[in-house]
């Protein structure tokens, strides 16, 4: 035999190699053995599979293109049956183009299974040489070898259109898509319901789907497009889901959901059913839905992310959400953008000065609660939270607002007071290690902030973070204490016993010591009503019921202060009182002096509450006002008309404080500025604040009258010096020693006299100063020509 | 001069003398500026305006004093200041205080500041405090001792209190004019 007869039977069993593309009889399965025979003894069998293999390529070169051409955006292929449709969609374009192109790439790709079988059993001894997969592996690199750079638009219309019909009739937490109902179009595929071509698609996508298993490119095709829509599937489902709703817990519900619904897609495409090559084994798909899994809390964190601040605002009755987030942030790595976007939000859209102290604060333990329960070891609360203290911190009238909220009756702080009694000496138990339960000792988690004050800092409760706020007990004592003779100052004898008990709460929290003063003051007002009830059922003293002979006689109850320990109080002026009621001020002292021996009464007339009935034309009313307000109003019945500098020189109180008071009659109807500065008495005058504006905020509330005293911010101001106020008294001790530095040293830089300040004046004192807060000072004094700033330098001035 | 006598070292030298020196002076060291300090804090809290004094910079042991002139004297609104060195036995050991502003008196050295005045020297006791020298020099302004003068021209001239206001305003130098 020559080459050329050993050529003609190579071409006999392989026609594939014959050059005219003349189809040859294909040979039987006998003749094959012979001509194999004679390719395996002339040691023929790697030039054939060369040469069929070169050949199969060169075919597939050639097809490759037309494959892609259906890639391709407005191509012209003809798309059979479809013309005629009217709604056309272009995942259904997509779909079928996609369909047809698979096809096409099957059919070629089993054209050469034959070939490639018979090849295969040249090498019938050697079972490593897997020819098909190698073919397979072939379509594969030449597919990719001429990608065209939109191919996967059409794989995605592809799978977006199958995976629709799929899901048509998913039912994720009751939420069925039922807008669609009764409409005309089906949920799946969009045709006419008379139309549906569901099934079709359904029928034609595991159909694709086995034929591109079968050749082997579904994952190098495909996988990518198809994570990405089950990726984008997820999210569009969690974000359906979690959309404003935190009140339902969701994660177990979008876990059947991946379990069921994306568990069946995922085996629908990779496991179809007649399939019988096992492409994607069992666990490949378990390992795979557990990335998906991940993928869900991932997407579910990061939506709940979000809308945390709206969860926090909306809490407790977002308490489901934060458990489901609590149990996702663990299996996810996203604590650190939380802490951003968190603190993102705060920023934005609470740590503003539109938004009220009173609000922040509810906002600042509605986070802690949140948090905590995210969080327990509380790293992160300390973390997020930081933004809000430093907020607080800056605003003025914090402490008051924490204080008054710890306790007013019926707040929720005030609970929280109640709840956590046992929490006093806290740096003894957070210092020492507690070695009893070592064993379950567990490590900070690796983002927590190391410093010794944040172990403190995460244990403790919501009030202690509330006061912890400023790092200091005194000021929030001081604070309450001001609060505290405020409330007594106005509400008289009436809730005495509440004050107590929270005075006592308070106590647990803060200790005996510093709340020593508040004690006195309770025991003042106690004392005070005794004394009152005494002066007035003993015969002897002047002030029984006897001893009551004049008309315009009435009641004067005394609060008896012990100086030393009730806060300093603000107004120094000493009010002129109308010299029947003065009169009467003496006679109580007289009683006073008579009962107590050798002591006597030193009034403070622009404290305290005077209930007055005013007998108008036709009408009498009752309010419950200042003594300052009812001096104004006594002035009136005697003179019609008063200019502010009259009314001034005649009560000794300064102007501005008067036009302020007399804002209150105005606003009752019973004054009006006739002319600038000049007001008259109307008897018949309509009160412009409507009574159902005012709310429960003012504490001055009298029971029998008509008439609230005024609600206006004036009103609001405290008789008594606020911490604020006490600070400056701290300061003023430094001043004193800047005085002695300047007189000395001459000039100096304002670092200098800080960390002269530092060294020398703060020990004695216990008072510290931030640097800013000394320059403010110390401009203050520049302001007052005490000091002179030159060459940035400072001086005292001559 | 008992009361000069710091009672602890006398005690601690005889009971411990294993306890080292250093250790010693260390401890009498912070009991120094614990004394200054509180010295420091009455100064600056007492509203007494003629006489005032500031440690000069870190150091605590070295203060500037004020002291003016007391009235209806020659040196009536004539502002001094002076220097004030405290030893590590202070207050056991009297501080060393010298006239930074130049002073023509009868008991101060014109050149170098140095003054004569018995309390600062053999008649100190423990008792005294920045306070009371700064005080007592004040007083010295208006009632030199011209028994021991270190300025034999000014002791000379004293009697002649027209005179010496002359040469005295014509030797004084504000420290903060310059």
């Amino acid at each position: 035999m020559d080459k050329k007869s050993y050529w003609n039977d190579i071409i006999i069993a392989f026609p594939i190699l014959s050059k005219d593309e003349q189809h040859f009889e294909q040979c039987d399965d006998e003749q094959f053995v012979v001509i194999k025979n004679i390719i395996v003894e002339n040691k023929l069998i790697s030039f054939v599979h060369g040469m069929v293999m070169n050949k199969i390529k060169q075919d597939l070169m050639a097809k490759v293109n037309e494959f892609w051409l259906y890639f391709m955006p407005n191509n012209v292929v003809e798309l059979s049956g479809l013309k005629t449709q009217e709604q056309i969609f272009e995942d259904y374009i997509g779909f079928e183009k996609f369909k047809t192109a698979i096809d096409e790439l099957f059919n070629l790709a089993q054209s050469y299974v034959d070939t490639i079988n018979r090849l295969q059993m040249l090498f019938e001894n050697n079972n490593r040489i897997n020819l098909l997969k190698n073919l397979n592996a072939q379509i594969c690199a030449l597919l990719h070898s001429q990608l065209p750079s939109d191919y996967n638009s059409i794989i995605y219309q592809f799978y977006r259109a199958a995976l629709k019909v799929f899901s048509k009739d998913d039912i994720v937490g009751d939420k069925k898509n039922t807008s669609k109902e009764g409409a005309s179009c089906c949920n799946g595929c969009n045709f006419e319901i008379v139309d549906c071509k569901c099934d079709y698609i359904l029928e034609s996508f595991h159909l694709t789907n086995w034929q591109l298993i079968t050749i082997g490119i579904l994952e190098p095709l495909a996988g990518d497009v198809i994570i990405d829509l089950i990726h984008q599937k997820i999210e569009t489902e969690v974000l359906e889901i979690t959309k404003e709703n935190f009140g339902e817990h969701q994660v177990s519900t979008l876990e059947k959901w991946i379990d069921t619904n994306v568990y069946d897609w995922m085996k629908y495409i990779y496991k179809p059913k007649c399939s019988t090559t096992l492409n994607l084994e069992d666990t490949n798909i378990e390992v795979f839905m557990k990335k998906l899994k991940h993928l869900l809390y991932e997407s579910y964190t990061r939506t709940r992310i979000d809308q945390l601040f709206n969860i926090i605002i909306e809490y407790p009755d977002s308490e489901p959400a934060v458990i489901d987030l609590s149990f996702t942030l663990h299996k996810t790595n996203l604590k650190s953008e939380l802490c951003k976007k968190l603190q993102n939000a705060l920023h934005s859209r609470l740590l503003h000065p539109a938004v009220n102290t009173i609000d922040i604060i509810t906002a600042y333990t509605a986070a802690i609660k949140v948090l905590r329960k995210i969080d327990p070891c509380g790293a992160l609360l300390q973390e997020v939270t930081q933004p809000i203290r430093a907020y607080l911190r800056s605003r003025k009238d914090t402490v008051r607002c924490v204080m008054t909220t710890l306790t007013e009756e019926g707040h929720y702080l005030t609970d929280e007071l109640v709840r956590n009694e046992n929490v006093l000496d806290e740096d003894d138990i957070y210092e020492e290690e507690n070695m009893t339960d070592w064993t379950k000792w567990m490590p900070d988690p690796v983002d927590a902030n190391p410093s010794k004050s944040s172990k403190r800092f995460r244990n403790s409760d919501t009030v202690s973070m509330l006061v912890d706020i400023y790092g200091t007990r005194e000021l929030f004592v001081n604070e309450y204490r001001a609060l505290l003779a405020d409330r007594l100052l106005t509400q008289f004898m009436d809730n005495i016993g509440d004050e107590i008990r929270y005075l006592e709460l308070l106590k647990l929290r803060f200790g005996d010591s510093l709340l020593h003063s508040c004690s006195v003051m309770l025991k003042d007002v106690y004392d005070s009503k005794r004394i009152n009830h005494h002066l007035y059922s003993d015969p002897t003293s002047n002030l029984s019921s006897n001893n009551l002979n004049n008309e315009l006689e009435f009641p004067v109850r005394a609060i008896i202060v012990s100086n030393q320990f009730w806060p300093n109080f603000k107004d120094n002026f000493n009010v002129e009182l109308p010299p029947v009621i003065q009169k009467h001020l003496d006679n109580y002292t007289k009683a006073f002096e008579s009962f107590k021996g050798n002591r006597t009464l030193n009034w403070k007339p622009n404290l305290g509450i005077i209930n007055i009935d005013l007998q108008l034309r036709d009408k009498i009313l009752n309010f419950t006002v200042s003594p300052i307000h009812a001096t104004i109003i006594w002035h009136f019945q005697e003179q019609e008309e008063w200019t502010i500098n009259d009314l001034s020189i005649k009560m000794c109180v300064p102007a501005t404080t008067l036009r302020r008071r007399i804002g209150f009659w105005q606003n009752q109807g019973l004054l009006r500025e006739k002319s600038f500065d000049k007001f008259i008495f109307v008897e018949d005058g309509i009160p412009t604040t409507s009574l159902s504006g005012k709310g429960n905020r003012n504490s001055v509330v009298s029971r029998n009258s008509e008439f609230v005293y005024g609600d206006d911010d004036d009103e609001m101001e405290s008789a008594v010096a606020s911490a604020q106020d006490q600070r400056e008294e701290e300061l003023q001790v430094f001043w004193s020693y800047i005085v002695g530095m300047l007189t000395n040293l001459d000039s100096l830089p304002l670092d200098r006299i800080h960390q002269m300040l530092k060294m020398f004046a703060t020990q004695g004192t216990g008072v510290d100063c931030s640097l800013t807060q000394l320059r403010l000072f110390l401009d203050e004094k520049v302001k007052q020509h005490l000091l002179i700033f030159t060459g940035g330098r400072y001086k005292l001035a001559k | 001069m008992a009361q000069n006598v710091n009672p602890r070292l006398e005690s601690s030298s005889s009971d411990s003398p294993k306890r080292s020196k250093d250790m010693n002076d260390r401890i009498e060291s912070n009991k120094v500026i614990q004394r200054l300090q509180k010295e420091l804090m009455s100064l600056m809290m007492s509203c007494d305006e003629s006489v005032s004094a500031f440690p000069e910079g870190d150091n605590l042991f070295k203060w500037v004093a004020t002291i003016i002139g007391p009235s209806d004297t020659v040196y009536e609104n004539l502002k001094y200041k002076l220097s004030m060195e405290f030893p590590r036995g202070y207050p056991y050991k009297p501080p060393t205080v010298i006239f930074i502003t130049p002073c023509f008196h009868p008991n101060v050295d014109f050149e170098s500041g140095s003054i004569c005045l018995d309390i600062l020297k053999e008649k100190w006791s423990a008792m005294y405090d920045v306070k009371a020298i700064l005080i007592s020099l004040q007083s010295l302004l208006g009632e030199p001792n011209n028994e021991s003068p270190l300025n034999v021209k000014a002791a000379q001239m004293w009697p002649r209190q027209e005179e010496f206001k002359a040469t005295l305003l014509s030797t004084y130098k504000d420290s903060e004019s310059n």
